[in-house]
């Protein structure tokens, strides 16, 4: 397999309103990713501490079963916390991509627990690859909201998927084959209650290092009220070769004809 | 639509669904996909489905097909429709009745079609078109908007809704994202999980491996599809009632390389193959080939409960060729069930063959 070139920025800032930093990111390769605690005391910085350092334990290219598997470890270390407050059982929010290998090519394998995101950039914008675990998506889902309703739900914030809190992960998954050149980002939604999809696109088209691009998004959500945690990572991928030509034909009519003649 | 899975053929389309019999041949639900497909009204359906046979061997079946006005209904055998209407609630049965029961529903708020039993069955799989087995099929209301010939106005509560813009300067509702445990005193900015949705389904523990719904063999354990009567191992004759257990291989299947392996996860063919949403249980196998008709992401073989379907992604489609059939291109998301020694073909010279079913 050959290893793509990546450039990686990260930038994370407390916000104007809160008093600590809950967020945790880890951002070595194989691993890319956010994750924003949650729960009572220090539950939440204690819990995304946690997930991070076991996910920083896959090294090389780990498979998807490994990473899995990490998730389960870092779950069953975050639901052993002591916090004192059942109420508020620590948990914390994953997402970003893992970089593994598929039919010996290399892939991401971008991973989703709550609402924490993963960007894709590409020439015609931001695509969100990673879908909210978060009773606003569901409701979106379930086709009864549009956009507009659902920005004045008052309980916006509200998850349905974390990492501990005393619930078993349900992760989800998607595979992506690395394509360069090509950006991602990943972000806590203290970013992306600030900045809609557009101005994060606009922005992370804009900055060509990686590291302004981080830096302009977590500035940006500050000025925009920064209302919680604001967590960034960007990933640049250089090397555009990945074994596979690009090849791609439309029109296959003439095989078509020849198979049905052969049948006939 | 959304669909609720069972036993039943459920064919899929825009402009409306058939519901049929599990025991009806294969080649009379190709067919009906077929005029479904093309667009064809109620009455093209209803003479498609009873041509040639006489009315006694007739299949159950449901016909939906929407209409200016609404939609057109036949109902025949142990299933039922309902809807809701301004005027109120509308069940039409097809149980007792020699030929079929027939409506139309102008403008419904929700319309259902289940097999009997299976009313209170919560459709939780959307699809826009395809043949899936189910229990139940919300053609439209509840959760399903039904586009501009009826109005669904399921608006959640005012409760949560931010009407009078408080929700920045409010006590807890500053910015910040919770996990709904109480919604009481909880939110001071602190990342919360949370249930009580207006529409969210009590939560279900994740297994870890993929289970389903079968019927175990009382003298050798085998676990069967819920469709069989007899041990697939054994030839046992089965007993009591169905059980889930962890789900055994589908199948085999040969790849395009040569290469047979067990349908045991789903796989997905192409150029570049990517894989999107899933889950612990279902970690896909990607598999790429190296041809130019062939698209990045062109097919993709799931397992749903007992059923190995086969969907295709590619922009060319791609032709199945089934024994006795004439060969057929599926395209555009188009799904299949697969039949032992169906023949995918991806190009002239890639295919996809199912070698075993379980």
């Amino acid at each position: 397999m050959i290893t793509p070139t990546l450039t990686v920025a990260t930038c994370s800032n407390m916000g104007q309103k809160r008093s600590s930093n809950e967020d945790a990111i880890l951002a070595s390769c194989p691993v890319f990713i956010v994750a924003d605690g949650m729960g009572g005391h220090d539950g939440g910085a204690r819990a995304s501490s946690i997930a991070v350092e076991v996910m920083s334990q896959l090294t090389s290219v780990p498979r998807v079963e490994d990473v899995r598997d990490a998730l389960t470890r870092a779950r069953l270390e975050i639901n052993e916390l002591q916090v004192g407050d059942t109420k508020r059982a620590a948990g914390t929010t994953v997402s970003g991509l893992v970089l593994v290998e598929q039919a010996q090519c290399p892939y991401w394998l971008i991973l989703n627990l709550g609402d924490s995101r993963t960007y894709r950039l590409t020439r015609s914008g931001i695509t969100q690859i990673s879908v909210d675990h978060s009773e606003v998506q569901e409701l979106i889902d379930s086709g009864n909201w549009d956009d507009v309703v659902a920005s004045q739900y008052q309980r916006r914030h509200v998850i349905t998927r974390v990492l501990g809190a005393h619930t078993v992960e349900c992760p989800d998954y998607w595979l992506i084959p690395v394509q360069g050149p090509e950006r991602w980002m990943v972000c806590s939604d203290g970013l992306t209650q600030e900045l809609d999809d557009e101005r994060i696109s606009q922005i992370l088209s804009r900055e060509t290092s990686a590291q302004d691009a981080a830096d302009a998004l977590v500035e940006s959500a500050l000025a925009a009220g920064g209302r919680d945690n604001i967590s960034v990572v960007v990933v640049d991928v250089h090397d555009t070769d990945m074994t596979l030509d690009e090849v791609t034909i439309d029109d296959v009519g003439a095989w078509v004809d020849t198979l049905e003649e052969e049948h006939s | 639509m959304r669909y609720a899975v069972g036993t039943w053929f459920g064919l899929i389309q825009a402009n409306g669904c058939i519901v049929l019999d599990p025991e009806i041949e294969p080649t009379r639900i190709h067919t009906l996909w077929s005029v479904l497909s093309a667009g064809a009204g109620f009455s093209e359906v209803v003479q498609a489905l009873v041509a040639g046979g006489d009315i006694d061997s007739l299949p159950g079946f449901a016909v939906l097909v929407r209409e200016k006005q609404g939609y057109h209904i036949a109902v025949r055998g142990c299933l039922a429709v309902s809807a809701t209407t301004s005027e109120g609630v509308v069940k039409i049965q097809g149980k007792r009745v020699v030929t079929w029961r027939e409506e139309a529903i102008v403008d419904p708020l929700t319309l259902s079609v289940f097999v009997d039993d299976c009313e209170s069955a919560q459709p939780q799989w959307p699809l826009k078109e395809g043949i899936v087995l189910v229990s139940k099929i919300d053609v439209c209301g509840s959760g399903e908007p039904m586009g501009e010939t009826g109005q669904t106005t399921l608006m959640p509560n005012d409760d949560y809704l931010n009407t009078d813009s408080s929700l920045d300067s409010g006590d807890d509702h500053d910015g910040l994202t919770v996990m709904g445990v109480d919604d009481a005193d909880d939110h001071d900015g602190m990342t919360i999980m949370g249930p009580v949705a207006p529409t969210r389904p009590p939560p279900v523990p994740p297994p870890t491996q993929p289970m389903v719904l079968s019927r175990v063999c009382p003298q050798c354990g085998t676990a069967n599809s819920t469709r069989r009567v007899q041990c697939r191992a054994c030839l046992s004759k089965l007993r009591g009632d169905a059980v889930q257990t962890t789900r055994p291989p589908l199948g085999k299947v040969r790849l395009p390389s040569g290469d047979i392996i067990p349908i045991d996860h789903p796989i997905v063919i192409g150029r570049k193959p990517e894989a999107s949403r899933f889950s612990n249980v279902d970690i896909p196998v990607l598999v790429r080939v190296e041809d130019p008709h062939v698209s990045s992401t062109h097919l993709r073989v799931d397992l749903e409960d007992w059923s190995v379907l086969i969907t295709n992604l590619g922009r060319n489609g791609t032709i199945l060729r089934r024994e006795g059939e004439t060969d057929r291109r599926f395209t555009d998301g188009e799904q299949v069930i697969a039949q032992v020694g169906d023949v995918y073909c991806l190009s002239a010279d890639l295919n996809l063959v199912i070698l075993e079913l379980t």
